[in-house]
């Protein structure tokens, strides 16, 4: 599940508080936006693009789009929702872009108790089966398996009913589960 | 009546109530077929699990810079237009107030008096502006 709004006290300042320090003017209010929410939207950008660099200018896009906009924030829905609305928005406008295809990086294979190559073609194959879902199965996905949406939160962050939600993650993971069905244990 | 699909998703993801987490977990106790179809969705929860992105760097730094930069150049950029609207707007009010001058009219000995800086005669008492008038060739003479 993604964080709560944490409790307004003097250590952990609401989402929306300090979006009205923002407002006001604050810079360090920004910092602490980034710091606490960089994370997520990174891994987003990440697993939507397949790149470091590209993840990095959507991040700091996103967090400029907030910056820009506190003004006129109002706290109507979770700072989340609207945060999430920002970078999965700015990732479609990636994809759509003309000459911006973005070809995924090689990663450097881990070390794990199964070896480095098996793991790396395992998640190469995690990798794939996730970019070939159509569009709004992958961003579902992403939002719902990574970053632990719930189906309402996914509506809210993306615009889409929730039925419609429910239905694009039935038919995803029923993709996912074919395509990844060789590298099933047991 | 077995789950669909869907209701699968949410026991995995923990988006059920405990009563239907009670609920589906005795329907998953009794039905091979659903047992399997779970397992299988539950593998690949957990494959997706394992792709996790690279730690990045804390980029709050470079944001809250580049939040400043761009407040900068939209300063600067304001300015600049302020200045070039403000200089358009003047070239504007003078071409509008700006009057030729009508060679047919007749200039009035008024409003040469005045002119010349004479009217400042008459307000003192004299009668001079009076006594000014044209002659036959545009000139100005004075009358007895």
């Amino acid at each position: 599940m993604p964080p709560d709004e944490p409790s307004n006290s003097a250590q952990t300042p609401a989402d929306a508080e300090l979006m009205r320090e923002l407002a006001a003017g604050r810079m360090e209010a920004l910092a602490a936006l980034v710091r606490r929410h960089q994370h997520s939207v990174r891994a987003i950008a990440w697993r939507m693009t397949g790149r470091e660099d590209a993840a990095d200018d959507i991040t700091q896009e996103t967090f400029l789009r907030v910056y820009r906009s506190a003004r006129r924030y109002r706290p109507t829905a979770a700072f989340t929702t609207w945060l999430y609305r920002i970078v999965v928005n700015l990732c479609l406008d990636r994809a759509r872009a003309p000459r911006m295809v973005d070809l995924p990086e090689d990663a450097p294979a881990p070390e794990t108790a199964d070896g480095p190559l098996l793991r790396a073609e395992r998640l190469e194959a995690v990798r794939k089966a996730v970019a070939a879902l159509p569009e709004r199965q992958r961003i579902a996905v992403i939002l719902h398996r990574f970053e632990g949406l719930s189906h309402a939160q996914i509506a809210a962050a993306t615009g889409w009913s929730e039925p419609a939600v429910e239905s694009l993650l039935t038919r995803a993971y029923e993709t996912l589960r074919a395509a990844l069905e060789q590298w099933h244990t047991g | 009546m077995c789950p669909g699909d869907g209701e699968l998703v949410r026991l995995l993801a923990g988006e059920t109530t405990a009563q239907q987490r009670r609920a589906l977990a005795e329907h998953l106790e009794q039905c091979p077929g659903c047992r399997d179809r779970y397992a299988r969705l539950e593998q690949t929860w957990r494959l997706l699990g394992e792709w996790t992105p690279p730690a990045g760097r804390d980029l709050a730094v470079s944001i809250v810079a580049a939040a400043r930069r761009r407040d900068a150049v939209r300063w600067w950029t304001a300015m600049a237009a302020a200045v070039v609207l403000a200089a358009g707007a003047g070239v504007v009010a003078g071409l509008i107030t700006a009057q030729p001058v009508s060679s047919d009219r007749p200039i009035s000995t008024a409003e040469v008096v005045q002119a010349i800086g004479l009217d400042h005669l008459a307000a003192e008492g004299t009668v001079l502006h009076e006594t000014l008038a044209f002659n036959g060739d545009g000139e100005l003479e004075q009358h007895p």
